[in-house]
């Protein structure tokens, strides 16, 4: 039904409802959203240090020739990464529980010791798991770069965080500390909230195929931030 | 030093010494011991660390006591192994698994004496 404006006679639902100037406004406004929409999809890099504990010398003189890193380097106990990834790439995985973020790494880099590593990013995987994976009770963010190396070996690096409840309990949607599959923003990444601190940790293995990693290293001792790429 | 020790043992033993050793000087010509039961005998704390040292091997770490004889080391509740180091390596784990390990010391007469928290971990592919 039609109310009428008082003291016009005329019903209000017939009154022009936007001026001409209330549209170019709201355009106006409109424009300037989708511009800081855009500018909030930067790239963000995602960087940690830490400590691991060395190898075995056996696993160090097995890995030694196809490892870009010298011996001294994988005793010295100490490393670093840098993963810059776009914070806005699109989920090609369908599974409504896994986000899969194909393209969204642009740099892996991984210092051990004094020698810094870019691994391509081509087969690099951002995955968001929220109870996915078979895994009801557990959520995990995963960032992971796998490249050849010499005589056919297989490096990968990653950055990965888990929170995980007994097997019976159901994380997905909003129970746990992730609410989709969608990546969450920056500041979570780099501060999840593990159900234990030894289910946060760096990686860096070199398999040979199938059995035992030649050099297999992982840490959980790793100070983890992030900021806008490029910014100091 | 002995008579320390001794009041560490019985420390342990749950028992707490009050010695009078003032009687010799009001005329008595003794020390009096009076014990008393203080409830369970203090665990110490242990550090625990885990680490993934392979795809299907898991390292536990854990600090050193001095008065600790042997360590007990249980995986989600059941004793796996019973060492005098101070670290373990468990290889009989599998990947998606969450496993909680807590360390435990023991004294010469077998008393707990120092413990460690629960620490977990889980293996990827």
């Amino acid at each position: 039904m039609l109310s009428t404006a008082p003291g016009s006679g005329r019903p209000t639902g017939y009154r022009p409802t936007i001026s001409l100037r209330t549209l170019v406004s709201c355009l106006a406004v409109l424009g300037s959203l989708g511009a800081a929409r855009a500018s909030a999809g930067a790239e963000v890099d995602l960087s940690g240090s830490g400590r691991f504990k060395p190898a075995s010398i056996q696993s160090i003189q097995d890995s030694a020739s196809v490892l870009p890193f010298s011996p001294a380097d994988l005793a010295s106990g100490t490393w670093s990464f840098l993963i810059r990834y776009d914070d806005q790439a699109a989920d090609v995985d369908p599974d409504p529980y896994v986000g899969r973020y194909a393209g969204a790494i642009r740099v892996f880099r991984v210092t051990i010791g004094n020698t810094t590593v870019e691994l391509p990013t081509q087969r690099a995987e951002l995955l968001v798991s929220d109870g996915g994976e078979g895994f009801r009770n557990r959520e995990s963010i995963r960032f992971a770069a796998t490249t050849a190396t010499a005589a056919g070996r297989t490096l990968t690096a990653g950055w990965i965080e888990l929170n995980q409840k007994t097997a019976t309990e159901d994380l997905r949607g909003a129970h746990g500390l992730l609410t989709s599959d969608r990546l969450p923003d920056a500041q979570t990444i780099a501060s999840f909230g593990s159900s234990n601190p030894f289910d946060r940790f760096f990686l860096l293995r070199i398999d040979a195929g199938e059995g035992r990693p030649l050099l297999y290293l992982t840490s959980s001792q790793v100070s983890v931030a992030s900021k806008p790429a490029g910014t100091q | 030093m002995l008579r320390r020790t001794v009041f560490k043992a019985l420390l342990r033993a749950g028992m707490v010494l009050v010695v009078v050793s003032s009687l010799t000087a009001c005329g008595g010509g003794a020390e009096l011991t009076v014990g008393i039961d203080p409830g369970p005998p203090p665990v110490a704390p242990l550090g625990i660390a885990l680490t993934r040292v392979g795809p299907e091997a898991i390292e536990i770490d854990w600090s050193d006591d001095p008065d600790v004889a042997t360590f007990v080391v249980r995986r989600d509740g059941y004793a796996l192994a019973t060492v005098t180091t101070t670290s373990l390596i468990d290889a009989s784990v599998l990947l998606n698994e969450q496993y909680c390990y807590r360390v435990s010391g023991y004294d010469v007469s077998g008393a707990l004496i120092a413990a460690s928290a629960t620490a977990c971990v889980t293996l990827l592919p």
